[in-house]
C-alpha cells in the first residue's frame, strides 16, 4: 500500500518535469518564447499572474496525467481477464476535499486577479480618483479611433486640450507615446467612408425626417472624416471613380431615362446631405501586445485603457498597434507602428507642424531614439529620414553615422 | 371529437412495400437523368439571362434577372441541382421514393422558393415598392422551401389529419417506422429513433468533413506568411467562418442529438421517444438549416465568424454579399429551432418515458448529461434565435438595433449571443461528459467513484453556465463591474468540473482497464480536456485574458475542450456504440491508427497555439507577415500546426474507412460486447423494431461492476422479472409501463 502511494509521487513527478519541460522547453525553439516584450508597468504584473498561473496548471495537469498513466501501467487488465475491478464506488472525504481545495484555489486566484486589474485601473472609471491626482491615474489623453482598416491618434492633455497640432489637422496614423507617463486611451471605431452603403442609408432616413444635427457627429469631430480617411492613392482614386459614375447616373435620371440595375444600386446607396460626418463603423480591438493590454473599439461607445511606458523603442523595438477584433477584409493588416519617445523628444514632436510631423514616422523615431542627447532634432531627422529610406532595418550605430 | 376507425390505407398507396426490397434504377436512366436536370437547368436559365439582358426588362424598377440573381457560380450551382433532382427523378421507378417523397421534397424546394418569393414581391408591388428587393425576397423564399420541402417529406401530414379530426393511419400501421427495408427507410421522413439517430449521425458526419476540409485550406493559408492559398482577406475570412459554423453548428451540437438519438430511449427501456414525430421533423428541419449554410457557399457565404458580430454582420460582413449573410440567419434559425424540438423531445422522454423502477439515481450519466444539456438547449437557444433575428432586421428591415447612429447599441448583441452561446459551450461537452462516464466504467469494470456527485455537478454546471456569458466580453468595453463577478463566477465552474476529472481518474483507480479503442479515445479525453479545463481558469483571470482575448491562446483553449472534449467523447462513443448500432465490430487495428493520428495530431495543431497567442498572434487573420518580422519563430511554429492538420485529416479519412467498411463487412459483435450492465446492452444488435418484447424492469445501479452477478435490470421474461415489475409500478403510482408496452405485434 505503502508502495503504491511512493510509486504515484514517483509518476507526478516524472509527469510535471515532462510537462513543464515541452512547456517551458518548446517555445523557445526557433528563438521564440512565451511573451513579447513587455513596454507598460502595468504588464508586469500581468506577467507574473501568468506565469503563476502557468505553474498552477501544471502542477494540476501532473496530478491528474500521473493518476491517469498509474492506472494504465498497474491496473490493465490481463489479456483474457474477465474479472471486475474493486467495487468502489466513493469516499465522502476525497470528494469533499475536491470540493474544498479547488474552491479556495479559485478563490484565491480570483483575489489576486482583482489586485492587479484594481492596481492597474486606477481612475479609469472612477473619475473622482482621477481627478484628485491619485498615483498611478492618466497624466495624459490619446484619442484613438480604428475603422475600417486603419487607427488614428490624437493626443490631449489630462483635461483634454490638444496638445500636438492644431485642431482640424490630420490625426496621426501611428502611436507615439512619451515614456513614463501613465496614458488615458480614450478608444471608439468610426467610419468616413460611404463603403457601409446600408448603415448609411438608415442615417440618411433618419436625417431626411428633419434630425439635421446628429448627436453621434459631436463625439469627436475631425477625427473620422472622409478626407483623410481616404489614404492612398488608389482610394482616392476609385472615389473620384465612383462620383463621376453617379454624376452619369443622376443626369441620366433627371432626363428620365431608364437605368440599369448597377446605376440604381449606386444612386440607391448615395447620400443626400452634404457634410463631413462620422459613420458606423464595425468593430476592433486597440491592443499592443508590448503593453499587455486591449480594448475593442465600439461605434457609438468610448472605451478606456491605461498604460505607462517604461522604455524608450529603439531601432530594434519593433512594436506595433494590432486589431485583434474580426473586423472584415483587411483584419489581417490592420496593423500600425507604435513607438515611444523621450520627454525631450516628446517636447520637440509636440511643437511639429503638420507635414515635418508625416515624417516623424515610428521608423525614424525610433531611430532617433539613439541620439537623445542631441539638441537640433529636425536636423538629425532629415538625415535619419535619408537613412531609413536606404536602410530600413538600420540600427544605432548607423544612425549615430548618418547624423554625425 | 369522434374518431374514426383506423384506415390502413391512404392517399392511394398501399402500406406495403412494393417489390420487397428491389431497388428499380437503371443505370443507363440515371445517366439520363444527370445529365438532362443539368441541361435542362443550365439552358433554362441561360435563355432567362440572356433574355433578361435582352430587352432590360423592367418591371416597376426590379429586373427579372435579378429575381434570381444568377452568374456564373450560381449557374453552376443551380444546373447541379437540377442534376441532382433529375438522378432522384430517374430512380422515382422505386416505390419508397414515390410514396415518401424525396422527390417531392426536392421539387417543395423549388416551388416553396418561388412561392415565398412570389408573394413577397406581389405584396411590394401593391404597395408601390420595387419589386425585387434581395433581403426578403431571399427571406421568404427560403422559409417558402422550407415549409414546401416538410410538406414534400409528408411531415405534415400527420398534424393536418389531426388537425382535421381524421385518423393518422401511419400512426397505426407503422410504416414510417423502422429500418425494415434498408437504407431506403434512412430517405424518408422515419419515426424511428434509431433510424433518426443514424440519420443524423450520417449527415453530421458528412458536415464534419466538410468543416474539416474548410480548416485544412486555412491551415494552407496559414502555413506560410502573406497570402498565397486564398486570394483575399476576405476569402480566408469565409472559409474560416465557414469552419467554425459548420463545426459547431453542423457537427458538434447534432452529433450528440445522433448519440443520444439511437442510445438515451433504450437507456430509459423505453421503445422510442416520447414524440416520434417531432423527432423526425427535428432531423430533416436540420439537415435542411445545414444544406442552406452549404448553399451559401457558390452564392458568396457569410463572413464575420461564428459570432456574427454586429455591425459586422450588419454590414454584411464588411463585403457586398448579402444573400450568403442573409442564408446564415436563416439556417441558423433553422438550425436553432431543430435543436429546440430535439431538447423537448428529449427532456419529456427522460422524464415521463423511464422503465419502472428507473429513479433519477439509477439513470445512466450520458441521461443526466443530455438531461441537462436538454435544459439548456430549450432555456438558451432562444437568445440566439433572437440576436440573429435582431441581426436580420436590422439588416433587411432597417431597424437599428446595433445601430449607434440611430440610437442602437452594438455591445448588446454581444451579450444576447453569449447568453446563449456559452451555454453552448456546456451543450457542446455536457452530454460528452456523461458519455464518458458510461464508456469508462463498462472498459475500466468498475463503479463510477462518486456518481452522486458528478451527476449533480452536471446539474450545477448547467446552472452556472448561465451566470458567466460576459466572460468572453471583458474587452468589449461593457459595464466594467461585471468583470468581477463574471471572474469568480467563471472559476466556479472549475469545482464542478474538477468534481469530474478527479471523479474519472479515481474511477480507475484498482480498475481492470481493457485498451479497448474506445477506452484510448476515453483517457486521451482526459488528458486534452484537462489542459482545456486548466487554461480556461487562466482565461477567466481578467488581467491576463484582456492581454490573450481573440488571439491564437484562445483558439488554443477551445480546441482543448471541443476537440480534445466533446469531438474526443463523440469518438469514444461511435467506437463503443458502433457495434450496438450496426451489429458488426469496427476493425480495431484502424480505430488505433484513428486514435493515434487525431491524438498525436491535435496536441501538434493546438499546444503551440497556446504560445503563438500570448506572444501576440491574433486570431481571425489570413497573414502574418509583419508578426512573424518581428518574432520569427512564429513561422516556424505555424508550419509545424499545419504539419498537426494534416495528420488530423489523415486519421479522419481512416475513421469513415474503418466506418464504412466495417458496417458492411465487420464480423458480427453479439448483443454485448462490453460485458455492459446498461440497457442498451441487454437486447440484440441493433436491437428489436421496438427496442424491447416487453417492459423491461431496473432492480439496481448502472454501473455496479465487481458485485458478482449485479443487475442494472431485468428483462421482460427474465426470472424475477414479474415480481420486481410489480415491486417496482406499485412503489411508482404513474404507471410508466403504459408507455413502454411496445406493440410486440411487430
Ligand atoms: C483538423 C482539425 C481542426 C483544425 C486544424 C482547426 C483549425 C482551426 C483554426 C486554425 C482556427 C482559427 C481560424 C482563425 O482564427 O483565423 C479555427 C477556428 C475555430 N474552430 Fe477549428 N480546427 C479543427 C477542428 C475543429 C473542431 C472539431 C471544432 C469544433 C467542434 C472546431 C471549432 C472551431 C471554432 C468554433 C473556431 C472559431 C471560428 C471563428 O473564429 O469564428 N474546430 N480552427
Ligand atoms: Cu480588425
Ligand atoms: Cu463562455
Amino acid at each position: 500500500m505503502k508502495g503504491q502511494w511512493g510509486r504515484l509521487a514517483g509518476y507526478f513527478i516524472g509527469t510535471l518535469l515532462i510537462s513543464s519541460a515541452v512547456t517551458f522547453g518548446l517555445p523557445l525553439l526557433g528563438g521564440g518564447s512565451w511573451l513579447p516584450d513587455l513596454v507598460s508597468s502595468e504588464g508586469k504584473a500581468i506577467d507574473q499572474l501568468f506565469w503563476g498561473l502557468l505553474i498552477l496548471s501544471l502542477i494540476i495537469f501532473a496530478i491528474v496525467a500521473a493518476i491517469v498513466i498509474y492506472s494504465m501501467v498497474h491496473f490493465r487488465a490481463a489479456p483474457g481477464d474477465l474479472s471486475d475491478g474493486e467495487h468502489i464506488h466513493g469516499n465522502a472525504k476525497m470528494e469533499a476535499a475536491w470540493v474544498i481545495i479547488p474552491s479556495l484555489i479559485v478563490f484565491v486566484i480570483g483575489l489576486l486577479s482583482y489586485n492587479v486589474l484594481r492596481d492597474n485601473e486606477v481612475g479609469l472609471y472612477d473619475q473622482e480618483a482621477a481627478a484628485h491626482d491619485a498615483p498611478g491615474a492618466a497624466q495624459m489623453q490619446v484619442e484613438v479611433r480604428g475603422f475600417q482598416f486603419g487607427w488614428a491618434f490624437r493626443y490631449l492633455d489630462r483635461d483634454g486640450k490638444q496638445v500636438v497640432g492644431e485642431k482640424g489637422d490630420e490625426p496621426q496614423g501611428e502611436l507615439v507615446v512619451p515614456v513614463d507617463k501613465v496614458i488615458k486611451f480614450n478608444v471608439m471605431s468610426c467610419s468616413g467612408k460611404e463603403r457601409l452603403g446600408r448603415l448609411r442609408r438608415q442615417v440618411d432616413r433618419k436625417l431626411d425626417a428633419g434630425d439635421e444635427e446628429d448627436e453621434f457627429a459631436k463625439i469627436e469631430p475631425g477625427l473620422c472624416e472622409r478626407k483623410w480617411d481616404l489614404t492612398t492613392e488608389d482610394d482616392r482614386a476609385s472615389a473620384e471613380d465612383d462620383q463621376a459614375k453617379i454624376h452619369a447616373a443622376q443626369a441620366k435620371q433627371a432626363d428620365g431615362k431608364h437605368l440599369s440595375a448597377d446605376e440604381r444600386k449606386l444612386l440607391d446607396a448615395q447620400p443626400r446631405f452634404k457634410g463631413d460626418d462620422q459613420f458606423v463603423d464595425v468593430n476592433h480591438a486597440f491592443w499592443v501586445p508590448e503593453a499587455r493590454l486591449k480594448i475593442d473599439a465600439v461605434s457609438g461607445l468610448r472605451t478606456y485603457v491605461q498604460w505607462q511606458a517604461t522604455h524608450v523603442t529603439g531601432p530594434q523595438d519593433h512594436y506595433q498597434v494590432v486589431c485583434a477584433e474580426l473586423c472584415g477584409s483587411g483584419h489581417n493588416g490592420m496593423r500600425t507602428d507604435m513607438c515611444v519617445v523621450s520627454k525631450n523628444t516628446w517636447d520637440w514632436f509636440k511643437g511639429l507642424g503638420q507635414d515635418e510631423r508625416k515624417t516623424a514616422t515610428c521608423v525614424n523615431l525610433r531611430l532617433l531614439a539613439c541620439l537623445d542627447k542631441i539638441d537640433d532634432r529636425s536636423a538629425a531627422l532629415e538625415d535619419i529620414v535619408a537613412l531609413s529610406k536606404k536602410h530600413p532595418n538600420a540600427g544605432c550605430d548607423q544612425a549615430e553615422e548618418a547624423v554625425a | 371529437m369522434t374518431t374514426e376507425t383506423p384506415k390502413t390505407t391512404h392517399g392511394g398507396t398501399t402500406t406495403a412495400p412494393r417489390g420487397g426490397g428491389n431497388i428499380e434504377l437503371s443505370p443507363l436512366a440515371g445517366l439520363v437523368g444527370i445529365v438532362g436536370g443539368w441541361l435542362v437547368a443550365s439552358i433554362a436559365l441561360t435563355l432567362f439571362r440572356i433574355w433578361g439582358d435582352a430587352i432590360d426588362w423592367n418591371w416597376s424598377g426590379g429586373d427579372w434577372k435579378a429575381l434570381l440573381g444568377l452568374t456564373g457560380g450560381k449557374l453552376l450551382f443551380v444546373s447541379a441541382l437540377g442534376a441532382l433532382v433529375g438522378l432522384l427523378g430517374a430512380i422515382n421507378g422505386s416505390s419508397v421514393y414515390r410514396r415518401h417523397g424525396l422527390v417531392r421534397a426536392l421539387a417543395g424546394i423549388g416551388v416553396g422558393y418561388a412561392v415565398g418569393a412570389a408573394i413577397t414581391m406581389l405584396v411590394r408591388m401593391a404597395f408601390g415598392l420595387v419589386a425585387y428587393s434581395e433581403g426578403p425576397v431571399v427571406v421568404f423564399g427560403i422559409l417558402g422551401a422550407y415549409a414546401f420541402y416538410v410538406a414534400g417529406l409528408g411531415g405534415w401530414s400527420a398534424w393536418a389529419w389531426y388537425a382535421r379530426g381524421a385518423a393518422t393511419p401511419e400512426h397505426e400501421d407503422h410504416s414510417n417506422h423502422g429500418a425494415r427495408r434498408g437504407w431506403r427507410d434512412f430517405l424518408i421522413f422515419n419515426t424511428d429513433h434509431k433510424v433518426i439517430g443514424l440519420q443524423y449521425l450520417i449527415a453530421v458526419f458528412f458536415f464534419m468533413l466538410v468543416g474539416g476540409a474548410m480548416a485544412e485550406s486555412v491551415r494552407a493559408e496559414l502555413a506560410n506568411p502573406d497570402l498565397q492559398f486564398f486570394s483575399d482577406g476576405s476569402a480566408y475570412n469565409k472559409a474560416m467562418s465557414l469552419h467554425g459554423v459548420i463545426m459547431l453548428f453542423l457537427f458538434i451540437i447534432p452529433v450528440y442529438s445522433g448519440i443520444a438519438n439511437y442510445i438515451v430511449p433504450i437507456m430509459l427501456g423505453a421503445p422510442d421517444m416520447a414524440y416520434p414525430r417531432l423527432n423526425a421533423l427535428s432531423f430533416w428541419t436540420f439537415l435542411f438549416g445545414g444544406m442552406v449554410f452549404l448553399a451559401s457557399i457558390p452564392l458568396g457565404t457569410f463572413e464575420a465568424g461564428w459570432t456574427n458580430y454586429a455591425t459586422l454582420s450588419t454590414t454584411n460582413g464588411g463585403s457586398t454579399v448579402e444573400i450568403g449573410q442573409l442564408m446564415w440567419l436563416l439556417g441558423i434559425q433553422l438550425v436553432g429551432a431543430s435543436s429546440i424540438m430535439t431538447a423537448v423531445n428529449f427532456v419529456v422522454t427522460i422524464v415521463a418515458m423511464r422503465a419502472p423502477g428507473m429513479t433519477m439515481w439509477r439513470m445512466p450519466l450520458f441521461v443526466w448529461g443530455n438531461l441537462t444539456q436538454s435544459l439548456l438547449i430549450v432555456f438558451g437557444t432562444p437568445f440566439v434565435a433572437g440576436s440573429q433575428f435582431m441581426v436580420l432586421f436590422d439588416l433587411v428591415m432597417g431597424t437599428s438595433f446595433f445601430n449607434a447612429m440611430l440610437g442602437g447599441d452594438a455591445i448588446s448583441y454581444q451579450h444576447i449571443f453569449w447568453f446563449y452561446s456559452h451555454p453552448a459551450v456546456y451543450i457542446m461537452i455536457l452530454p460528452g461528459f456523461g458519455l464518458i462516464s458510461d464508456v469508462l466504467t463498462t472498459h475500466a469494470r468498475k463503479p463510477l467513484f462518486g456518481y452522486r456527485a458528478i451527476a449533480i455537478s452536471t446539474l450545477g454546471i448547467g446552472f452556472l453556465g448561465f451566470t458567466v456569458w460576459a466572460h468572453h466580453m471583458f474587452t468589449s468595453g461593457m459595464a466594467d463591474w461585471l468583470r468581477l463577478p463574471m471572474m469568480i463566477l467563471t472559476m466556479l465552474i472549475a469545482v464542478p468540473t474538477g468534481i469530474k476529472v478527479l471523479g474519472w481518474s479515481a474511477t480507475l483507480w484498482k480498475a481492470k482497464i481493457h485498451m479497448t479503442v474506445p477506452m484510448m479515445w476515453t483517457l486521451g479525453f482526459l488528458f486534452t480536456f484537462t489542459c482545456g479545463g486548466l487554461t480556461g481558469v487562466m482565461l477567466a483571470a481578467v488581467p491576463f485574458d484582456i492581454h490573450v482575448q481573440d488571439t491564437y491562446f484562445v483558439v488554443a483553449h477551445f480546441h482543448y475542450v471541443l476537440f480534445g472534449g466533446s469531438v474526443m467523447t463523440v469518438f469514444a462513443g461511435i467506437y463503443h456504440w458502433f457495434p450496438k448500432m450496426t451489429g458488426r465490430m469496427f476493425d480495431a487495428t484502424l480505430g488505433k491508427l484513428h486514435f493515434w493520428l487525431m491524438f498525436i495530431g491535435m496536441n501538434v495543431t493546438f499546444f503551440p497555439m497556446h504560445w503563438l497567442g500570448t506572444l501576440g498572434m491574433n486570431r481571425r487573420i489570413a497573414d502574418y507577415q509583419q508578426l512573424s518580422d518581428n518574432y520569427p519563430s512564429v513561422h516556424g511554429w505555424n508550419i509545424v500546426i499545419t504539419i498537426g492538420a494534416l495528420m488530423q485529416g489523415l486519421g479522419f479519412v481512416v475513421f469513415l474507412y474503418n466506418m464504412a467498411t466495417s458496417w458492411r463487412r465487420g464480423p458480427i459483435a453479439g448483443p454485448n460486447p462490453w460485458r455492459s450492465h446498461t440497457l442498451e446492452w441487454q437486447v440484440s444488435s441493433p436491437p428489436p423494431l421496438f427496442n424491447f418484447h416487453g417492459t423491461p424492469v431496473v432492480v439496481g445501479a448502472p454501473y455496479d461492476y465487481g458485485i458478482p452477478g449485479a443487475k442494472h435490470a431485468l428483462l421482460f421474461g427474465e426470472t424475477g422479472h414479474a415480481e420486481a415489475l410489480e415491486a417496482a409500478t406499485t412503489r411508482r403510482p404513474v404507471s410508466a409501463s403504459e408507455h413502454s408496452e411496445a406493440p410486440t405485434a411487430h
